[in-house]
């Protein structure tokens, strides 16, 4: 296996680009591996840094200029902003709530319709957070009933 | 996780009140203005419409109609209420402060016992149907959504 990397400040980001002649074992274990890579989060709670699993959060809101993340035990604070979470965990089962808020859709118990639009969520810890009607909508398509 | 409103969004919704209860009010005049008029304030312009106090009382109205709504759909009261106890609390807050302007700008005569049980009654019964309907779309919409949900967290 040939590894190649390209440091230049041309790039705007980082991309990993595997090329193969086919899909191999060794193929889809370096592909899982950059993804469990991606899905680890690092978050901080009293002055200590931790490495959390993605799959673990039930929610993550802005408040101000803070991100805070909600596991069902543990609230801990991310240095990464709302926008770079959804870049990250849009395509795992993440989905923008509201302005502040992105939702982790298997942490997901029950939803129910509200006035305007609105849904709300109720979670496996049983906290209730609410969808806004601006993301609603969205929330639905996911789901497949719009 | 309530997106933040401008002052926009909330003179949007009061002129959306304001609209809906002015076509109500000039439908209502044309219909029994005729016999209306002199009876109250509220029509003392007969089938002609709206006389320019009536349609700044209903303004208010509006605005307070908004403020009501605003209060109690709130995040805080979506969490802790359910849409029946939240919709029953509005329209007895909407209804007594109705109440309240007939007696201020006297829309029709206080000691005028029929007027306020007809008053009372259309409001009721406008106020149930509301309730009604909207529980039962909020029913079968929940039921669309678990289900979906439940799909999407087996595949």
């Amino acid at each position: 296996m040939k590894v190649e990397i390209d440091i230049d400040e041309k790039y705007q980001d980082t991309v990993v680009k595997i090329t193969s002649p086919r899909l191999t074992p060794e193929v889809e274990k370096m592909v899982s591996l950059l993804r469990m890579m991606d899905s680890q989060i690092p978050v901080k709670k009293a002055d200590e840094t931790y490495i959390l699993d993605a799959e673990k959060i039930l929610y993550i809101e802005a408040v101000e200029r803070n991100t805070f993340v909600y596991t069902e035990e543990e609230v801990y604070e991310s240095g990464l902003k709302l926008y770079e979470f959804e870049a990250r965990l849009s395509e795992r089962d993440f989905i923008r709530i509201s302005k502040q808020g992105l939702l982790n859709l298997k942490k997901v118990k029950s939803l129910k319709a509200d006035i305007n639009r609105r849904i709300r969520v109720t979670l496996v810890n049983d906290e209730q957070i609410v969808v806004s009607r601006m993301y609603s909508d969205e929330l639905r398509s996911r789901l497949g009933v719009k | 996780m309530e997106d933040n409103k401008t002052i926009f969004n909330y003179i949007g919704q009061v002129f959306t009140t304001f609209g809906i209860t002015i076509l109500i009010f000039v439908a209502m005049a044309a219909i029994i203005g005729e016999e209306a008029e002199g009876y109250g304030t509220l029509f003392d312009l007969g089938k002609r419409g709206l006389s320019l106090a009536t349609i700044l009382e209903l303004f208010a109205v509006s605005i307070i109609i908004t403020i009501f709504r605003d209060l109690l759909f709130t995040d805080k009261w979506i969490k802790s209420m359910s849409i029946f106890a939240r919709n029953t609390v509005f329209y007895v807050s909407v209804s007594l402060m109705i109440a309240l302007f007939v007696v201020i700008f006297k829309w029709f005569p206080v000691e005028d016992f029929k007027a306020w049980l007809g008053f009372f009654i259309s409001f009721s019964i406008c106020s149930a149907i509301g309730v009604i309907v909207s529980r039962l779309k909020e029913k079968a919409e929940d039921r669309k959504m678990n289900k979906a949900l439940e799909k999407y967290n087996n595949r």
